[in-house]
């Protein structure tokens, strides 16, 4: 990789930290955050809206 | 939560927000669970926590919830030590009822039957060996005897019995008017195998926990009929109705008459508190513990931190696992006579 090259990976990268930095905060304002610590034995239930909630937020 | 936020999310302060729900698996473990509820307060700075299952891990998460401020809402706990432990934790709130109420509810039940002439004074009581059966039992003992009933059978099984024949032959030998069971739902199943079987039929039968269940009725059929059981609900309240219907929809089977709907309805209380005073954790639990809510049970108002809008004892009647008792509260059913088997 070129010089120019790896200062334009190295900006696109800063671009991205930047975005997600911004967009975190925004996130934490938008939504109401609610833990829960509960068994879960039965796996095979149905993928309900929290539960996805949560994969987006892990993803 | 997939309710609230198909609703667009809670009113906050003017603004509706979405709900986004961090978990994590407590194992059963009590130790994993505390260690759980500490990680979301602390690093994933969770706005309110949702409760641990059983009332073991809600005593054990007790002090936790406290130290951190957050409002515990114990909605599966059911201990006669709750009102020492919310005047302790003013956080901390009840809403099954005390065991003591559950035993008054089957206590009044009996006595009213009895003064109509349905049954008579002789009771035979079962309880599995374990704290919940002999909570149960020594309270009902107490109240039975209190109000002249004669428990001519009084016995407790181990936990885990699978077969029932044994203690059900000896009370069904003492010819009692009613049999009373404070056992776990698989008891709860093999006894009423079991009575079916010997053709055992007092007049009033009580098992439970489990009769309310819609598996109970699901099995047993035309057999479920009378019977009754802890919990229940008014199955003509417009907020019931629409809610067991929408429990078939959104998890497609039907939701127990017990827990369930209190559990529903406890979350009800949390989003209206926080849609009246905003996120600030102090003052949801001052509104938790004093402000009046309308939700699918009807209006919920604690008292000293325990949600008093519950049913003690519920019946089997037709499709409906109705509440009977207390026999002054709103929508209950007068019970009615158990066929035979």
């Amino acid at each position: 990789m070129s010089r120019k090259q790896n200062y334009v990976a190295a900006l696109a990268a800063a671009a991205v930290t930047a975005a997600f930095t911004f967009a975190a905060p925004a996130q934490a304002q938008d939504t109401l955050k609610i833990g829960w610590a509960i068994s879960r034995p039965d796996r095979s239930r149905p993928v309900l809206q929290s539960q996805r909630c949560r994969t987006t937020r892990s993803g | 939560m997939k309710d609230v936020n198909d609703a667009g999310g809670i009113n906050v302060g003017g603004k509706k927000m979405k709900v986004e729900v961090v978990e994590y698996d407590d194992r059963s473990n009590s130790e994993e669970m505390i260690k759980a509820v500490e990680r979301l307060a602390t690093q994933d700075k969770v706005d309110f926590i949702l409760p641990p299952w059983s009332t073991g891990m809600n005593l054990a998460a007790a002090p936790i919830f406290n130290k951190l401020g957050y409002p515990h809402l114990a909605v599966t706990a059911n201990t006669n030590q709750a009102p020492q432990f919310t005047k302790r934790w003013p956080n901390l709130t009840f809403w099954l009822g005390l065991p003591s109420q559950l035993v008054d509810g089957i206590v009044e039940t009996f006595s009213k039957m009895q003064k109509d002439g349905k049954i008579g004074k002789k009771i035979a009581m079962i309880a599995v060996a374990d704290q919940f059966g002999i909570e149960q039992s020594t309270a009902a003992r107490e109240g039975l005897k209190k109000a002249g009933f004669e428990l001519v059978y009084d016995k407790s099984y181990p936990f885990g019995s699978q077969d029932m024949q044994p203690v059900l032959k000896d009370a069904q030998a003492a010819n009692p008017d009613v049999l009373i069971a404070f056992s776990y739902p698989p008891d709860t199943f093999a006894i009423t195998d079991t009575m079916k079987v010997l053709a055992f039929n007092p007049k009033a039968v009580y098992l439970g926990v489990g009769t309310a269940f819609p598996g109970y009725k699901g099995k047993f059929q035309a057999s479920a009929e009378g019977v009754m059981g802890v919990g229940g609900s008014d199955a003509n309240l417009k907020g019931i109705k629409w809610y067991i219907q929408h429990h078939k929809e959104v998890m497609g089977k039907e939701p127990d008459r017990r827990a369930s709907p209190i559990t529903y309805a406890s979350l009800q209380v949390l989003q209206q508190a926080i849609e009246r005073v905003g996120k600030d954790r102090a003052a949801v639990i001052k509104e938790i513990n004093t402000g009046s809510f309308e939700t699918i049970i009807g209006t919920v108002k604690l008292k000293d931190g325990q949600n008093t809008n519950i049913w003690t004892v519920g019946q089997w009647q037709g499709n409906d696992f109705f509440g009977i008792a207390p026999t002054n509260k709103a929508g209950a059913k007068a019970p009615i006579d158990k066929p035979k088997w």
